[in-house]
């Protein structure tokens, strides 16, 4: 489960009065919209705010068609370094925001370190600016693509039902993948397929699947699963 | 207000935050406002803000969220004006 979202800072859009006037009160829950006012970078404040909201919706919808695109229902909680949670009813997902001179950058994961979790923000090249959208799957195909260590011609990106699917070699990825972009900048979040892999992996082991365990082709994935399951306190 | 005016009214509403002007130039009841228009999230608030200040509605967002196609909105519009 994943959502990202990005926000370019320097488009007019985004510039202080370029909202409808009731924008604030529509989106923002009634103690955002207060610390909005009492924040002189409230520009800023509003799209990290905003951006937090809208990668949680895709990912929060990917799980549920209920979901419904209601900004003031996803409450965001960050701490300083703008990470934290946004709550939807009684869920809650893990959020990190990161800020790039003009961009701000989302990433939304079930993954509470986010150790699972490729992700990127970009300014898009002016030739790229005349289709963001293949913008935006270039940098995230290059980006795997290296993270993976595969040549990026044995990676491409087909939509189903709207919903980005990432193909290697052929083969659809079990792993979910955002795309954003807006003005300048794309941005991008993808689970780990190795990650994916090696959790399915280990939970086949930890339900005794022993030969599940044993169709395992690749022991790195259980080492990856084991390190990052240590990372994050599960095992020690 | 009939249909074409209702259709008339959105389009206009909706036109500064096309970013892909050529599905604009066809534009029908049929057109995606999202996937079609381009229009991003971020404006659709405003659009339905607009929306409510122009037929004088208002619209929740579980009825925001049934829109999807210039269609849905006039629709919605429509019954929401009676």
């Amino acid at each position: 489960m994943i959502g990202n979202d990005v926000v370019d800072l320097s488009d007019p859009e985004s510039w202080r009065d370029a909202c409808h006037s009731s924008f604030d009160r529509r989106v923002f829950t009634p103690e955002e919209g207060q610390s909005l006012s009492m924040d002189h970078s409230d520009v800023q404040k509003r799209w990290i705010l905003w951006s937090a909201k809208e990668a949680t919706y895709k990912a929060a919808r990917r799980e549920s068609a209920e979901v419904a695109f209601s900004p003031a229902r996803f409450v965001v909680d960050l701490d300083r370094s703008l990470r934290g949670s946004v709550r939807y009813g009684i869920r809650r997902w893990p959020v990190r925001v990161q800020i790039d001179g003009d961009c701000v950058h989302a990433v939304v994961s079930g993954d509470e370190f986010f150790t699972g979790t490729l992700s990127g923000a970009c300014r898009l090249r002016s030739a790229e600016l005349r289709d963001p959208s293949e913008g935006v799957r270039q940098f995230a195909l290059s980006s795997i693509a290296t993270e993976l260590g595969v040549a990026i011609s044995d990676l491409r990106i087909e939509k189903v039902s709207r919903i980005p699917q990432l193909i290697l070699a052929g083969e659809a990825m079990p792993v979910a993948l955002s795309l954003s972009h807006h003005g300048a900048y794309a941005g991008f979040a993808c689970r780990d397929p190795r990650i994916e892999k090696a959790d399915r992996v280990s939970q086949c082991a930890a339900a005794g699947k022993a030969t599940c365990v044993s169709l395992s082709h690749d022991a790195s994935y259980a080492s990856i699963a084991y390190r990052s399951h240590v990372e994050q306190g599960v095992l020690r | 207000m009939d249909q074409t005016e209702i259709f008339e009214k959105v389009v206009k509403i909706l036109t500064p935050y096309v970013k892909n002007q050529k599905a604009l130039e066809g534009i029908s009841l049929a057109t995606h406002i999202l996937d079609d228009l381009k229009v991003n999230s971020a404006r659709l608030v405003d659009v339905v803000l607009e929306f409510e200040d122009a037929f004088d509605i208002e619209i929740d967002d579980d009825d925001v969220d049934k829109v999807e196609t210039v269609g849905n909105a006039v629709e919605l519009i429509e019954a929401k004006i009676g």
